[in-house]
């Protein structure tokens, strides 16, 4: 605690003594509620310092006070808590009234993400932050913005390259900006980086996936649509080469040949993925199990499925057996 | 046509089923082949060599067969922090903005646990005389976390702002505690409002609902938590409004992988958002088939998502070592998601589909490594190497119940809140008592509240 006069309040060199009363009036009121209470019920342990930035924090946000010192004192509890909601809210709220820098706003978000890569309020935060820039039309244009997210984005990538939230925020930004095949084409590139880095990666796969369905929807013509995915189909196959016993290969995969089924599967393409799957059926047991989903695409042979279904069920993945039950009872 | 590409392989498979000792051998070159031509990507892939330090820690850990829950020891760390007085220290003032969920998490998994043996020293009380304490002590808690004159949502805390996620930990919390007529919840409604923010998308689903305002997740955890809180407390919601919810929620299944997602149905799939989301359109349809019987009486899941893609990948979540379940393709095990993914595959089992998880090597799991049976230490953890917390203590335990009374759990007159349990012979022998999938509480906590 800074303070030696109890008249005064000062925290963190600011001033505060203005708002002693209303602080007494909040805690009071606490007191007497807790006064009532005879079991802690997990009540987390405060020390002297956290009680009084806490004490603050609370009587400015009941006064609803936007200034720079309340701009302090949110971004102190913040620093100390980072999930604190309330805080980020309060945040918002006075960096607009204040109409603050958003871009140096953003700057110590970056920082701040960094350190804290597991959190959720970064994102909404960051989401208003970028609802206002576009409204503000802060930046040149889209290309520009996305230009600048990638940055912390691959930073953060890097840093646990399947972190959900950065992820979902990625994902959120390619449908709010308006991007044309450059930036799309970019970003599948990205997405094949990351899977040169781990084949594994299935957030990764996901990413890929999602371009790859902003590319078909710019897609001048059918054919156009036909020929990325027979691109892709040969993109999944070079990864299943790369390592085998892979669900996210093989299952993008097959994703695309169901797509393609959608019209008409040439025969071409049957026989490819069979050969695929001919070729690692030792290898892996998704194989196996691919082989089969394309055997019930394309109405094949029901008996072989079957065969498959037993042997997966047995021998190859049986900690599915009730699922290789489950199918065999659809034959 | 397929006939003569199929050749190759099905003579493949025949000699592999001929016989499970050719069989292994087969697999021993397999592996052999495998090692030599992969062994760089095995090295240098963060998956494989993240899963291969996991499975080595797991075949360090000598296992008992007969290991059962360590009731004692696990109820001992829940009363120490719910009832001897001591504050929980400093170091975990990161959850701060979540006490609700701390209470609802000692307090579920207190009363997960059947035939606990009270015998502390230092607290001579009865299991009825905890119940009393714990109410009303659970209820002036609370209650300072109210917003809104206390009338609206709760807050993570005193003074902090109504958040969908407190709100609904609180409502679980109040039910646990038979507290859920002591609060006015008057001006709940008009806050719920308040969340809901309209998009600028062209088609029908063109609203989100904020976990709090201004800044909040817009995901399917706030339309859970919401649905969840409003069932509980007997809110009733605008049909309209839960129709575009519906809409919505229908609407997230990822074509690629079958989960049911979050956001946006372009996302990677996930345990946690699958479960919300799985979780919501079954309290959807059930409202809407009451207030809305032309349209939705005799509907069902399959009507709205692709439920074989769903079951796909629902069946490829759990581990071969270890039983364990993930939340993803390619990731490690949790045991959480004993719960999130366990309790969706024990909702399709209850609605009439099937449960794909092998629930008694996923009950293996959770008593061999997700409690420490070496050191005996208290709480259950997300796996060997981790320590045991307030959060993974109440999922283990819900996913374990949904193990122990797996097949025996059944809908009654198509309620969510009334789902039951079958009595069978061994019920005696179980650790934990039956739960609700889609309220994460025990069953007897809900017999006696709709």
């Amino acid at each position: 605690m800074e303070q030696k006069d109890s008249s005064k309040l000062i925290f963190k060199e600011i001033d505060f003594t203005d708002i002693l009363p209303k602080i007494k009036e909040i805690t009071s009121k606490e007191e007497s509620l807790d006064s009532k209470r005879n079991l802690v019920l997990g009540d987390i342990l405060y020390n002297d310092e956290y009680k009084q930035l806490m004490d603050i924090f609370n009587t400015l946000l009941n006064l609803k006070e936007y200034s720079e010192r309340a701009y302090v004192i949110t971004n102190e509890v913040i620093e100390t808590i980072p999930a604190y909601y309330t805080a980020w809210c309060y945040k918002l709220d006075i960096v607009l009234n204040l109409q603050k820098n958003l871009q140096k706003e953003l700057l110590w978000l970056d920082e701040f993400s960094l350190e804290n890569p597991k959190n959720y309020q970064i994102w909404s935060y960051r989401i208003e932050l970028l609802k206002k820039f576009i409204k503000d039309k802060t930046f040149s244009n889209d290309k520009v913005l996305l230009k600048n997210e990638n940055i912390i984005l691959k930073l953060m990538i890097e840093e646990d390259s399947k972190n959900h939230h950065v992820w979902g925020y990625k994902s959120w930004l390619m449908n709010f900006l308006k991007l044309d095949l450059e930036d799309l084409n970019l970003e599948l590139e990205y997405s094949d980086f990351l899977l040169r880095e781990d084949v594994l990666n299935n957030s990764a796969w996901a990413f890929r996936y999602n371009i790859l369905t902003k590319i078909i929807k710019i897609a001048d013509n059918e054919s156009d649509k036909i020929e990325i995915y027979k691109e892709e189909l040969d993109y999944a196959r070079d990864k299943i080469d790369v390592y085998p016993d892979n669900v996210s290969s093989w299952n993008y995969y097959f994703r695309i040949i169901e797509i393609l089924s959608e019209n008409k599967l040439e025969k071409e393409l049957i026989d490819y993925m069979i050969s695929l799957c001919e070729e690692y059926l030792n290898t892996t047991s998704y194989a196996l199990e691919y082989y089969c989903k394309l055997l019930v695409l394309v109405n094949g042979d029901k008996d072989k499925v079957k065969d498959m279904y037993i042997l997966l069920r047995d021998h190859r993945d049986p900690i599915r057996k009730i699922y290789w039950n489950y199918k065999l009872s659809q034959l | 046509m397929l006939g003569e590409n199929l050749d190759h392989g099905i003579e493949q498979i025949e000699s592999l089923s001929a016989s499970s000792s050719e069989y292994e051998d087969i697999i021993e070159d397999v592996i052999i082949s495998t090692n030599n031509k992969y062994y760089k990507i095995m090295q240098t892939s963060k998956t494989l060599t993240d899963k291969a330090k996991l499975d080595e820690n797991i075949s360090n850990i000598s296992v008992d067969k007969n290991t059962k829950l360590n009731k004692s020891s696990h109820i001992n760390y829940l009363f120490y922090f719910l009832l001897s007085n001591h504050n929980i220290p400093e170091q975990f003032i990161q959850l701060e903005a979540s006490n609700p969920w701390i209470i609802y998490w000692l307090i579920n998994s207190s009363k997960l646990m059947k035939d606990l043996k009270l015998d502390f020293k230092n607290l001579p009380m009865s299991l009825e005389k905890i119940n009393t304490i714990l109410k009303s002590e659970t209820l002036k808690k609370l209650i300072k976390f109210q917003y809104d004159d206390n009338k609206g949502g709760f807050g993570g805390g005193y003074n902090q702002i109504p958040h969908l996620a407190a709100t609904y930990a609180t409502a679980l919390a109040l039910t646990l505690t038979d507290n859920l007529n002591k609060i006015d919840h008057s001006k709940i409604v008009s806050w719920f409002d308040s969340l809901v923010i309209s998009t600028n998308s062209n088609d029908n689903n063109n609203l989100l609902i904020k976990t709090s305002q201004p800044c909040g997740e817009t995901d399917s955890r706030s339309m859970y938590c919401l649905l969840v809180t409003a069932k509980l407390l007997k809110i009733d919601l605008n049909t309209e409004f839960l129709e575009k919810l519906c809409n919505i929620a229908i609407n997230l299944q990822s074509e690629l992988e079958g989960g049911l997602n979050g956001t946006l149905k372009t996302d990677e799939s996930h345990g946690g958002y699958t479960y919300c989301t799985l979780s919501s359109i079954i309290i959807l349809l059930e409202i809407l088939t009451e207030k809305k019987p032309e349209k939705y009486k005799g509907k069902r899941l399959h009507d709205f998502i692709n439920i074989d893609k769903f079951i796909d990948w629902l069946s490829k979540r759990q581990d071969f070592t270890n039983g364990g379940l993930n939340g993803r393709n390619n990731k490690l095990v949790d045991g959480c998601y004993s719960f999130w993914i366990g309790a969706c595959g024990s909702i399709l089992d209850i609605y009439g589909y099937m449960n794909p998880i092998d629930m008694g090597r996923l009950k293996e799991y959770i008593l061999f490594y997700c409690q420490d049976n070496e050191r005996n230490f208290p709480g259950l953890r997300d796996k060997p190497g981790k320590n045991g917390d307030f959060y993974h203590t109440n999922y283990v335990l819900l996913g374990l119940s949904l193990c122990e009374y797996d097949k025996q759990m059944y809908l009654q007159d198509g309620k969510s809140l009334l789902i039951k349990s079958k009595t069978v012979k061994d019920d005696e022998e179980k650790d934990v008592y039956p739960v609700n999938p889609i309220y994460a509480l025990p069953l007897y906590i809900l017999e006696n509240k709709i």
